[in-house]
């Protein structure tokens, strides 16, 4: 993996703010999409989505891990 | 600030709970979601006791364990590292607190505290504990 230093990159440091206020950022060669950069977090919560819309069971009335916790206390 | 987020809200953000949104929301706050070994466990084992307990089925279950997989390969949660000095410090940090902790609790809050990290915790006992160790805590 390759890693940069966003203060030797002002210019990259510019789209990575925009990025952090969640803006997409789109790179282009010849016109077509090659790199799109977003937030860790919105890729996260993408992922998180597409998961719970694939569960049926109910949702859980309350908090597993407490529940468990207390259980154990 | 960095945010060390425990396995109630992570299970809150891998199935469906009440809190999910609010887990959710916490998460997007973050510019980098950290977790620690501890957490992912806890996490993991959770999963798999709704499972027993009949609250999700066995390939919800086991989609929620990839796609937990598939964010800390993509580095879409941070891991953060656990110092040896957390052992002790959770006894004495169980000692210090007014709350009754369980030692997993108490990993917890010693692992944010020797980080230097806040909290995200949907349990009133550890977050109480957390607060008064001067941890910074949500929700």
């Amino acid at each position: 993996m390759t890693t940069l230093e966003l203060t030797q990159h002002p210019e990259l440091a510019a789209l990575v703010a925009a990025v952090r206020q969640g803006e997409a950022v789109e790179i282009l060669e010849n016109g077509k999409p090659v790199v799109r950069c977003v937030l860790q977090t919105s890729a996260l919560l993408d992922r998180l989505a597409a998961l719970h819309a694939s569960f049926t069971s109910p949702v859980y009335p309350g908090n597993s891990v407490v529940d468990q916790r207390q259980e154990s206390r | 600030m960095t945010r060390l987020f425990d396995a109630s809200v992570l299970v809150a953000a891998f199935s469906r709970e009440s809190g999910t949104a609010q887990a959710l929301a916490m998460i997007g706050a973050e510019a980098m979601p950290t977790v620690n070994a501890l957490g992912i466990t806890e996490t993991r084992v959770s999963l798999i006791r709704k499972r027993k307990r009949g609250a999700m089925t066995a390939a919800e279950v086991q989609r929620a364990l990839a796609e937990i997989d598939r964010a800390l390969a993509d580095g879409l949660l941070t891991v953060v590292a656990q110092p040896d000095a957390m052992w002790n410090e959770a006894v004495a940090l169980a000692d210090r607190v007014a709350v009754h902790l369980r030692t997993q609790d108490a990993l917890h809050a010693a692992c944010a505290k020797l980080a230097g990290h806040g909290l995200a915790s949907f349990d009133s006992d550890l977050t109480a504990a957390a607060r008064a160790e001067g941890i910074d805590v949500i929700p």
